[in-house]
């Protein structure tokens, strides 16, 4: 009998509870993570990849004959074959660029979460974007982004309460919340040899009462929490060794944020790569997966027991296509797969609710069907982790399903 | 509704600052003299430019074309350092060129019609096509017709390759089974960003049988000639309909050229294109009265884009628009600031770029095809703290590739750089038309006087000021 048809990788019954494939959490762990629910210190880091990466090469179901008939040669060799992927569990398994996570995951400090979507099917980049980064699919005129309104919600007041690996705000934190948006710690400061007290106060008076105010008041508070916190440019621990691209740069400065305990609470990190893979995907994908493997792991490794404060989202705005197309490549589609790390995550379990690869189980017979609301991924996790408030606020207009059992 | 155009110190300002990168010393006065709407009209007619001709005279790549660059690339020809130096040599053209043309609005245009069509340095292939692409497909045609520019676009290697389309070709049924080779990149960015816009009403069957329709379109070869080139054997020849338009199946390359025609003509294309320009150029939320007569001159034109581009800085909107703080993207700012300084741009390689990376906007490394935003709050974040260090920078002249020489710039004007409050009156009447707030006159005038780097700080401190970061 075929086994993929039949055999229930997930379960998402009633309440949702998911039975894991993999460890199960202790008891002991259970307890530690309710004691530190909402904890002050509680980071939260979305890591996001812009383009669509494809879900179904980040975690393959390697054990259905339908991903290697229907992908070809985007499709990579099952776990134990050269240049295959690395084992999750008996159906599932990760790009071998994802390789430093296997460890990560059945230690127990990963999860991921499949099918993962939104309902209101958007395959324009654009508006997928944006339905995440606001927080409301199908709406893309919603005010404030949803890290803003998070970030606005928990108690506590810093400069750097939240920040952005990237050289733009994101939209996610559009709204009135302050946030400090760089690419490089090191460089955030006013280069003014000699008068840089005097440039500061001068500039300082030049924005007070124009629309620009907020933006100086900002940077100046931020200059200064930045050099008042020491682990900022500090070597990473434990022997962590970062990727020498942008994202390893970001994670790695993100930790330093971290260990340097200044209020941090929410960190955007802009994934670079070329995750928009209408073809080369098997090279664009070995480059950039990676370098996501490589820096997750340091990130991981880096901050030690540190990551009981930390949890880390990596998501994307849409799937790929579960065929190939033409051009050794996906197109846009639908469900994708998030990856859920940190200290008190119950990992080393692929939850949600599986869908199928066959013809009939497919979103519009192209696109891995969603079945895991991305605000569900989200509000558990503000919910459980960061103490955060009532999901109406968070998510406007929604209703979050049932727990996922993301944290113990 | 158009207007009188206004004439006056503040409307000179007004229509330097949106309609190209700000004013240089000596701009607004010679507008005033000539007038502004005869600026307006030349604007709209650009002439020869023997000086920008003269400076960009030492750019060699410019004449090239993707087949000399991939010559270059593949080391069948030396060319100084090879690719890094082409690279550099455009990014420091398109500087230069905001900051020295005199055809400002030219300039301006190709910088948002380059946008609107983005391709990414980042691919390998465009970066060999980049440049030609630029000067090719978009710049002949950013005061002509949408369609031409459109169909340039569609037509050009750089774009084929940036939206995989040159791997496109029919699906075809073997064995009862589809063997895929269909690619929707080109046809889903084709309705979503370059013509309809993601609200128009299309569906997935549009999106499929839009790319159907470029089936074959491709490059002849990637190492060598680099050129546009149909493969009939590749192309879907069944009947499709494309958002109302009925395709027979049977035209060949000209089915392709019939939809860029309809989309290019389409009175959706024409609201899209028109509420993205009054974005760039007017205001981040422009009035729908404005969006709605820029619509009203495409439809009318066909498309005619002189004309739009007329309409458009014509209007009461526009006009009423003076006085309203819109930011600067980054590539404004810094073009603004070097004209006001008078600076010259030797290289763009590595001080503009970096500072350019920094605030988010190095040139022609945009990632995705949905190009730069055109609004200005989406650049407002605290990464503003690398606009005040360019300042900083410049007002310093230790900007690397970039020479300023302040006091002959403010001489050649009759000003002199004695003194804070004579650097200070130097900027406020020839780049802020005597506008600048009290904070920031307070400020730049409180600098400690008579002591070495005086007139530095004054510069810094203008140029890191609001009234410098709004256009």
């Amino acid at each position: 009998m075929n086994n993929h048809s039949s055999r229930r990788v997930f379960l998402r019954g009633a309440g949702l509870t998911a039975i894991g494939i993999g460890l199960g959490p202790s008891p002991l762990m259970v307890r530690t993570a309710r004691a530190a629910e909402g904890s002050p210190q509680a980071v939260l880091v979305h890591l996001f990849l812009r383009g669509g990466a494809d879900g179904l090469s980040m975690v393959a179901p390697y054990a259905d004959p339908l991903l290697y008939s229907m992908r070809g040669e985007v499709a990579l060799p099952p776990p134990g074959q050269a240049g295959g992927m690395a084992r999750l569990d008996d159906h599932f398994a990760l790009h071998p660029g994802l390789a430093p996570l296997a460890p990560v995951f059945s230690e127990g400090r990963m999860a991921v979460v499949h099918a993962v979507g939104n309902y209101n099917i958007s395959r324009s980049h654009f508006s997928a974007q944006d339905f995440i980064e606001l927080g409301t699919p199908g709406v893309s005129t919603t005010p404030t982004g949803t890290l803003d309104r998070l970030v606005g919600s928990l108690s506590g007041r810093s400069a750097t309460k939240a920040i952005s690996f990237s050289s733009r705000k994101p939209v996610s934190y559009l709204g009135p919340e302050e946030v400090l948006v760089s690419l490089e710690l090191a460089a955030f400061r006013l280069r003014a040899k000699n008068w840089q007290q005097e440039a500061e106060e001068r500039i300082k008076r030049m924005y007070a009462h124009t629309p620009l105010n907020g933006v100086s008041t900002d940077i100046f508070e931020s200059i200064a929490v930045l050099r008042g916190a020491e682990s900022v440019g500090a070597q990473p621990a434990n022997g962590a060794a970062y990727p020498g691209t942008t994202l390893g740069s970001s994670l790695r400065q993100a930790a330093q944020l971290i260990k340097a305990e200044v209020g941090t609470r929410s960190i955007f990190v802009s994934g670079d790569g070329n995750f928009d893979t209408h073809s080369g995907q098997i090279a664009a994908n070995a480059t950039d997966f990676a370098s996501l493997g490589a820096a997750l792991g340091a990130f991981d490794k880096d901050l030690g027991k540190k990551m009981a404060d930390v949890v880390v989202i990596v998501s994307t705005e849409f799937g790929r296509t579960v065929f190939a197309n033409g051009s050794h490549g996906t197109d846009h589609g639908s469900g994708y797969c998030v990856l859920v790390l940190g200290g008190k995550v119950r990992g080393g379990r692929i939850l949600g609710r599986w869908p199928g690869l066959a013809k009939d189980q497919l979103f519009e017979e192209r696109d891995l069907a969603v079945t895991t609301d991305f605000r569900d991924v989200f509000a558990e996790i503000v919910r459980r982790h960061l103490g955060g408030p009532a999901n109406q606020n968070l998510f406007p207009g929604y209703t979050p399903g049932g727990e996922l059992g993301l944290m113990a | 509704m158009t207007t009188q155009i206004p004439h006056n110190a503040e409307a000179a300002l007004h229509l330097l600052n949106r309609a190209g990168f700000g004013p240089r010393p000596g701009s607004v006065a010679s507008v005033l003299k000539k007038g502004t709407q005869v600026y307006l009209n030349e604007q709209l007619r650009p002439t020869a430019d023997p000086a920008l001709a003269a400076e960009l005279a030492r750019f060699k790549v410019l004449s090239y074309s993707v087949a000399n660059i991939l010559d270059i690339y593949h080391g069948r020809v030396l060319f100084g350092r090879g690719m890094p130096e082409v690279v550099e040599q455009f990014q420091t053209v398109k500087v230069v060129r905001a900051v020295m043309g005199a055809n400002q609005l030219r300039e301006a245009l190709v910088d948002f019609w380059f946008n609107h069509f983005n391709v990414n340095l980042q691919h390998k292939f465009v970066r060999e096509s980049i440049l030609p692409y630029e000067r090719d497909a978009i710049r002949p045609h950013v005061l002509g017709r949408f369609s031409d520019l459109l169909a340039s676009t569609a037509r050009h290697p750089a774009m084929l390759f940036y939206l995989d389309n040159y791997l496109s070709k029919k699906n075809t049924i073997i064995d009862g089974k589809v063997s895929r080779g269909l690619n929707e990149n080109y046809g889903r960015e084709l309705l979503e960003l370059h013509t309809l816009g993601v609200n128009a009403g299309y569906t997935q069957e549009d999106v499929v049988n839009a790319a159907r329709c470029f089936t074959g379109w491709t490059i002849d070869d990637l190492k060598t000639t680099g050129r546009f080139a149909f493969r009939a054997a590749d192309h879907d020849s069944e009947p499709k309909r494309v958002f109302g338009l009925d395709l027979p199946g049977s035209g060949g390359i000209e089915e392709g050229a019939k939809l860029l025609r309809y989309l290019g003509t389409h009175p959706a294309t024409a609201r899209f294109v028109s509420r993205k320009l009054a974005t760039r150029f007017v205001s981040d939320d422009p009035p729908e009265s404005l969006v709605e007569q820029c619509a009203q001159t495409f439809i009318s034109t066909g498309g005619d884009l002189r004309e739009v581009t007329r309409t458009l800085f014509s209007s009461a909107e526009f006009w009423a628009s003076a006085g309203t703080p819109k930011l600067r993207t980054p590539l404004e700012y810094i073009a603004g600031a070097l004209r006001a300084t008078g600076a010259r741009v030797e290289s763009a390689e590595p001080g503009l770029t970096w500072h350019l990376d920094h605030m988010g906007m190095r040139p022609y490394f945009c990632t995705p095809p949905t190009g730069w935003s055109d609004r200005g709050r989406d650049w407002q974040s605290s990464a503003h703290v690398y606009r005040l260090n360019f300042a900083l920078d410049l007002g310093n002249d230790t900007v690397r590739g970039v020479k300023v020489q302040l006091p002959q710039t403010i001489a050649s004007v009759g000003g002199s750089a004695r003194s804070a409050a004579s650097v200070t009156a130097f900027f406020n009447k020839e780049i802020f038309a005597g506008a600048l707030s009290r904070p920031t006159l307070d400020a730049a005038l409180g600098v400690e006087a008579g002591i070495p780097g005086t007139v530095a700080k004054v510069a810094s401190l203008i140029l890191a000021s609001p009234e410098m970061q709004w256009r």
